[in-house]
């Protein structure tokens, strides 16, 4: 075989593009998810409305929670559940076939996952913002930090698929990662204050959610939209690096543990 | 042709003394057992693989055959590098797999017949490129390897139909060229015929055998189809229990312990009368039939011709008996202690 010096990261920037072509083959399942989106803010730009007339929101216009909603949501609903894939392959054997060869498994379906989640979030965003102003009839009361939260919320994703690549691993242990992925979604949702912002959670709740990094993947680009300076965004995007790199620390050793066990228990 | 053996390097894989020992739980019956074993969780040690050995020289195609559970699936993943043995050397194409892994994956290749490499929404033709990426081959070469590839295979129009519109048969050819790609000197193959038809299966072991003696590669295939052993390879290991139980030419096999076939008859007529020395009724339904031959008694031919002559046939197929028989039958020649190997 004829082997060429090539870019280390090459072979995985090709799984990442081939992962955003499979994304946008399953048109069906792009339409479906995009509608679904909208379906949900068209049902709280209603309840927000209405909670507004009864004056509940406070200090909060309901056109802003509408945009606060369209950006966790685009991020929640966009980044895909790759941890699926991960989990078939340990539980079919699958994984046999991809650690012989000449790259990292991880890095594979990592790479497979962002190339499909960027591709998602792309067209989630777009029915989502389009969504968003659609229902609300306006621009947040930031829309300069709009333009900050959309980068954000591709970075967001991105450290989602991580976490979601280390909930499939755990799957060499469990059998059936599902129960670990509904406590980790229950987790985002709450301290990653996808409904409501976390400035109106009371203070000892708003105090947990912050140190977690949940908080950094919902609340952080999405607060830009009625919080849009510079600041809020260069401190969401360290406090996403941050937990980028905290997530692939957790997956590398996870993975060595997972790798040990497979040489334990058998394959 | 000179011994392999007596060349330096002139082995694509060796095994001396491969152990491997798993920890399984062991669970105690009922639900008082699976409570106890929520507390505190009992395992007990499996040997899935006792002291093998064994050589293959480059370019031998060797079936390496045994009942379910007998090792196989734990030897080739220690040969491909995914599990470190914990006793015993292992050498392939002259590298240590565990400790070689990625050298080791640009020199080998894997069909596993239940598994798929290709992407299930998209043309293999997509696969393929992404391939030429992993194992970083010169773009000039694959695309000379890819267009012989696809021409031998007869895979050229499959290329850009998604893999989830393609038949099993179809699937499996383009899973074999998606191996081949990268030229590997050791071929794994695992039941790379299971669930295709006569016809596919045919066409699949021609040519993994063609490919193999025009590249000059090793095949270890592991099937529990006979016809795979007897029309790909040349010779046949044979593991029980993680040991080796027999180590001969396929030919010496089917010699030895092959001396069944299975013959069925669609007929014109309902219940045609065959009655020959050696040949028993199996099986016999209106316009069906299935014969046994005691190969010792009757040849295949002889059968053929009886059949030909005493019945109008619409259709005919003979068959090996299955491999679980086979092993049994050299399993039982080894407890009556009656040298196998």
């Amino acid at each position: 075989m004829t082997a060429v010096a090539v870019s280390p990261t090459a072979k995985y920037r090709h799984v990442a593009l081939l992962g955003a072509r499979q994304t946008f083959v399953e048109r069906g399942a792009l339409v479906a998810r995009s509608a679904f989106v909208l379906l949900i803010l068209l049902v709280f730009s209603r309840l927000w409305e209405t909670v507004r007339e009864l004056g509940g929101l406070g200090s909060m216009g309901a056109a802003d929670l509408l945009w606060y909603l369209a950006v966790t949501e685009w991020v929640a609903i966009g980044t895909l559940q790759t941890w699926v894939a991960v989990q078939e392959d340990v539980r079919t054997g699958d994984i046999a076939y991809l650690l012989p060869r000449p790259m990292s498994y991880v890095g594979y379906r990592v790479a497979e996952g962002l190339g499909r989640v960027g591709a998602h979030m792309l067209v989630i965003g777009a029915a989502s913002l389009l969504g968003a102003w659609a229902f609300s009839g306006s621009l947040p009361s930031a829309p300069a930090g709009l333009l900050l939260a959309a980068p954000l919320a591709m970075l967001a994703s991105a450290v989602l698929v991580v976490f979601y690549i280390w909930v499939g691993l755990l799957a060499f242990w469990l059998q059936d990662a599902q129960p670990a992925y509904f406590i980790f979604q229950k987790l985002l949702f709450v301290f990653g204050g996808l409904m409501l912002p976390l400035t109106i959670y009371p203070e000892w709740l708003r105090t947990i959610s912050l140190w977690t990094p949940f908080s950094a993947l919902l609340y952080g680009p999405a607060s830009l939209v009625f919080e849009g300076d510079a600041e809020a965004a260069l401190w969401t995007a360290l406090r996403l690096v941050f937990w980028g790199a905290a997530a692939a620390l957790l997956l590398r050793v996870t993975y060595a543990r997972a790798r040990r066990r497979l040489e334990v228990n058998g394959g | 042709m000179p011994n392999p053996a007596h060349q330096p390097n002139g082995f694509a894989i060796r095994v001396r003394g491969l152990t491997k020992v798993f920890r399984v739980p062991d669970r105690p019956p009922g639900l008082a057992g699976a409570v106890r074993q929520l507390f505190r969780p009992k395992s007990k040690s499996v040997r899935a693989v006792d002291e093998l050995s064994f050589e293959i020289a480059r370019g031998e195609r060797v079936a390496f055959v045994g009942p379910n559970g007998a090792g196989k699936s734990t030897t080739i993943k220690v040969l491909s590098g995914i599990l470190h043995p914990d006793a015993g050397e292992v050498e392939v194409a002259g590298l240590l797999p565990w400790r070689d892994r990625r050298e080791l994956g640009f020199r080998i290749g894997t069909v596993f017949g239940q598994r798929t490499q290709l992407w299930y929404h998209l043309p293999a033709g997509d696969t393929f490129d992404l391939l030429a990426h992993v194992y970083e081959q010169d773009p000039a070469v694959h695309a000379r390897r890819r267009a012989e590839l696809v021409e031998i295979f007869g895979i050229g129009d499959l290329l850009t139909k998604p893999v989830r519109q393609l038949s099993l048969g179809e699937r499996m050819r383009c899973e074999i060229v998606a191996s081949l790609l990268h030229a590997p000197d050791v071929l794994f193959l695992d039941e790379p015929t299971i669930g295709l038809d006569v016809t596919a299966k045919a066409v699949i072991r021609d040519l993994i055998r063609d490919r193999s003696q025009a590249d000059g590669s090793t095949v270890l295939l592991t099937s529990h189809d006979t016809g795979d052993m007897e029309r790909v390879c040349d010779r046949v290991i044979v593991i029980h229990e993680g040991r080796l139980l027999l180590d001969q030419p396929v030919r010496a096999l089917r010699q030895g312990y092959i001396r069944r076939k299975v013959i069925t008859l669609l007929t014109a007529e309902e219940s045609p009368a065959l009655e020959l020395d050696g040949v028993e009724i199996v099986a016999q339904e209106p316009h069906r039939t299935v014969l046994e031959v005691d190969l010792d008694r009757t040849p295949v031919d002889k059968v053929v011709a009886h059949a030909l002559e005493n019945a109008r046939l619409r259709d005919l197929t003979v068959e090996d008996p299955p491999m679980e028989e086979i092993v049994q039958a050299i399993y039982a020649r080894a407890a009556n202690g009656d040298g196998v190997s």
